[in-house]
């Protein structure tokens, strides 16, 4: 993967996508960007593209979605916007991006941009190359309470697990369950678990049961094999509950804990459809991170 | 009800008021940039305050299913420390050209000192290049004149008075605005401006002229959310009948549509994706459904399906003026200007 093979693949998409009068606006501000432009002017550029560019999802096919995954595996474009491609697409058209004085005009365009802006900036960073540069910044976006823009920088990128230090990964994947973000999409969670991570999923399972709240339901899906006994209890405890999106994921929890056989007693005198459901399909072998999808209450049916 | 604020300051308001607006039928809303209660110190605390009202404000207020726009500006407080002014202006444009920004304000006169005429030009000229709409704070010391003074400078600057709102007007400095074409809105806020029953009387009078009128957000005391008063008042206007409210519709469009910066570009690019011909288009197609289904229970659907959507998904809130204000609008916003048929008034069944 290269920047350039980046842009080039998200011209493609938004040629075919962006109207005459857009495409050709793009092509200018491009044009100017390659030629050199001041940070204000980057910026302003960057900002505009909501007043000349179609506005709606990206949409792309899954030809293209695989075309994305084979540039840059774990990128998944499912859910950019026209916005976002057309802005990453003008990023990547600097011709400085591997020098400093890139790193230093993104800087300044994160330190005024919107939120549509910042979105499209993170989701972008993947792309450029010396991705050690970006660490920080992308650290930033994970310490984000706007949903979207914790989003854009955790999620549907292989950023975050390739370069974030243990620390950093930990407090990316809590801070998803508190902002309620889906974990599921940070692509490659499930490589990078923990027994730290499960002790700290369980501490704040026990808070949540403590205050007498309901456990987020994407917490089961940070246990993995960790957590021994611990663990096991808290999924029967939550099994045992009223809450059909936590039980749900507690099943595939105990089988990701291995516990396929508890499994198979729990499905074969489980009453709610549902539930059961998603314990025959874990028993079938669905218990990767992408099984928790069905479970996204923000997820429109799976394409 | 639905409603639409026009004029309100969320960095002042909690998660309450929040809460208390989404339940009271608030849908969307404008906050524009002012003074915080304390002029600041450093050029680093307008940019977060920017940055806080083009994201957090407006993550915040989509959590409540309220989709959040700006307007950006140095206030004319503040203006009067000059060393810092000078810097603020500067940043107007990294700001002001951004998605969720409707227009340049709150600018204008608190002292009507020249330091503020200065910022005040230096802000118009910037939205007479971009076209914009300005929104318009008028002084609470000498404010007769310092309308006037508004009006007359922007009117040298080139501002077209279709473009310029000016508010916080009275009985006494209404006549004034109207004349000159430009909007006047009023700010109701019992102890220090319009009270409830002032507001009633001055649309009584004026009944075919222009004003728009809010209830939320001063910095100042007052009570969390829409007022008994203030829902009376608001049942005062008539709903208008179908050949007003046609003309109503093409009014806030060309309103609408006067809020985008570059509106001629604009027009040659796809109009199936533009915020004003959508709103139109869904404007009609509401009042269609609505006629049809006498019961209105597909409207009511899709009322409840946009609000589910916009509480899932903070991000739909950026999306510009959509499909929310289409039914975001009610009798509680009502503008226009002197040469229009009548108030603004909607009311949607
Ligand atoms: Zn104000």
């Amino acid at each position: 993967m290269t920047a350039s093979t980046v842009r080039e693949f998200l011209g493609t998409l938004l040629r075919e996508r962006e109207p005459a009068a857009a495409w050709t606006w793009l092509g200018g501000a491009a044009a100017e960007i390659e030629r050199g432009v001041d940070p204000v002017r980057f910026g302003g550029l960057l900002s505009l593209v909501s007043r000349y560019s179609r506005r709606g999802p990206l949409a792309p096919t899954a030809a293209e979605r695989a075309r994305a995954d084979e540039l840059l595996r774990g990128w998944n474009p499912e859910r950019w916007t026209l916005f976002e491609a057309a802005r990453a697409w003008l990023v990547l058209a600097r011709r400085d991006l591997d020098r400093t004085s890139a790193v230093d005009a993104l800087e300044e365009c994160y330190a005024y941009a919107d939120v549509g802006e910042l979105c499209a900036l993170y989701k972008t960073i993947p792309f450029l190359p010396g991705a050690a540069r970006f660490t920080w910044r992308i650290g930033e976006g994970c310490r984000s309470s706007m949903r979207a823009v914790y989003e854009a920088a955790a999620c549907d990128s292989p950023f975050a697990a390739s370069q974030f230090d243990d620390l950093a990964w930990r407090q990316l994947v809590i801070k998803a369950l508190f902002v309620e973000a889906p974990l599921w999409r940070v692509h490659g969670l499930d490589g990078r678990l923990s027994e730290e991570l499960a002790r700290m999923a369980l501490d704040l399972c026990d808070e949540r049961r403590s205050a007498h709240r309901p456990v987020q339901h994407e917490l089961w899906l940070v246990l993995g094999k960790h957590g021994g006994a611990r663990a096991l209890q808290a999924i029967e405890a939550e099994l045992v509950g009223t809450n059909a999106r936590g039980r749900r994921a507690a099943a595939i929890a105990l089988a990701r804990a291995g516990k396929l056989q508890r499994l198979s007693e729990l499905a074969a005198k489980e009453a709610d459809p549902a539930v059961r459901a998603t314990m025959e399909s874990a028993l079938r072998g669905e218990l990767s991170q992408l099984a928790f999808r069905v479970l996204d209450p923000s997820e429109a049916k799976p394409s | 009800m639905r409603f639409f604020d026009p004029h309100i300051h969320m960095t002042s308001r909690t998660t309450d008021d929040l809460d208390l607006m989404s339940k009271a039928g608030v849908r969307a809303i404008v906050e524009p940039a002012f003074w915080l209660g304390q002029s600041r110190t450093q050029l680093g605390t307008f940019i977060d305050y920017f940055n806080s009202l083009l994201g957090w404000e407006r993550f915040r207020a989509s959590q409540f299913g309220i989709a959040h726009y700006c307007a950006i500006g140095l206030n004319s407080k503040e203006a009067n420390n000059e060393k810092l002014a000078a810097q603020v202006l500067e940043l107007i444009p990294r700001f002001a050209l951004k998605e969720g920004v409707v227009a340049i304000g709150e600018i204008g006169y608190d002292e009507i000192t020249p330091a503020e005429e200065r910022a005040y030009i230096a802000q118009l000229r910037f939205a007479v290049e971009h076209d914009m709409v300005v929104m318009v704070h008028s002084p609470h010391r000498d404010k007769k004149r310092g309308i006037r003074r508004s009006l007359d400078v922007a009117r040298d600057c080139g501002l077209a008075m279709n473009k310029l709102v000016i508010d916080h007007n009275n009985e006494e400095t209404v006549e004034d605005v109207l004349e000159r074409g430009a909007w006047a809105a009023f700010t109701i806020y019992p102890s220090t401006k319009m009270g409830s029953e002032r507001m009633v009387e001055l649309v009584k009078k004026l009944r075919s002229r222009a004003h728009h009128r809010r209830q939320l957000g001063r910095l100042g005391r007052q009570r969390p959310a829409l007022r008994p008063e203030d829902r009376e008042a608001d049942a005062r206007p008539r709903r208008a009948d179908g050949a007003r409210r046609a003309h109503h519709l093409e009014e806030r469009a060309r309103r609408l549509r006067a809020v985008g910066p570059d509106r001629r570009r604009r027009a040659d690019a796809d109009a199936r994706d533009r915020p004003v011909e959508a709103l139109l288009r869904q404007l009609r197609a509401a009042r269609a459904s609505a006629a049809r289904r006498r019961a209105g229970s597909e409207l009511k659907a899709r009322r409840a399906q946009a609000s589910d959507r916009l509480r899932q998904d903070p991000e739909a809130s950026s999306s510009g003026f959509t499909d929310r204000t289409a039914w975001s609008t009610s009798v509680a916003h009502v503008m226009a200007r002197a040469d229009a048929a009548g108030p603004t008034c909607w009311s949607q069944p």
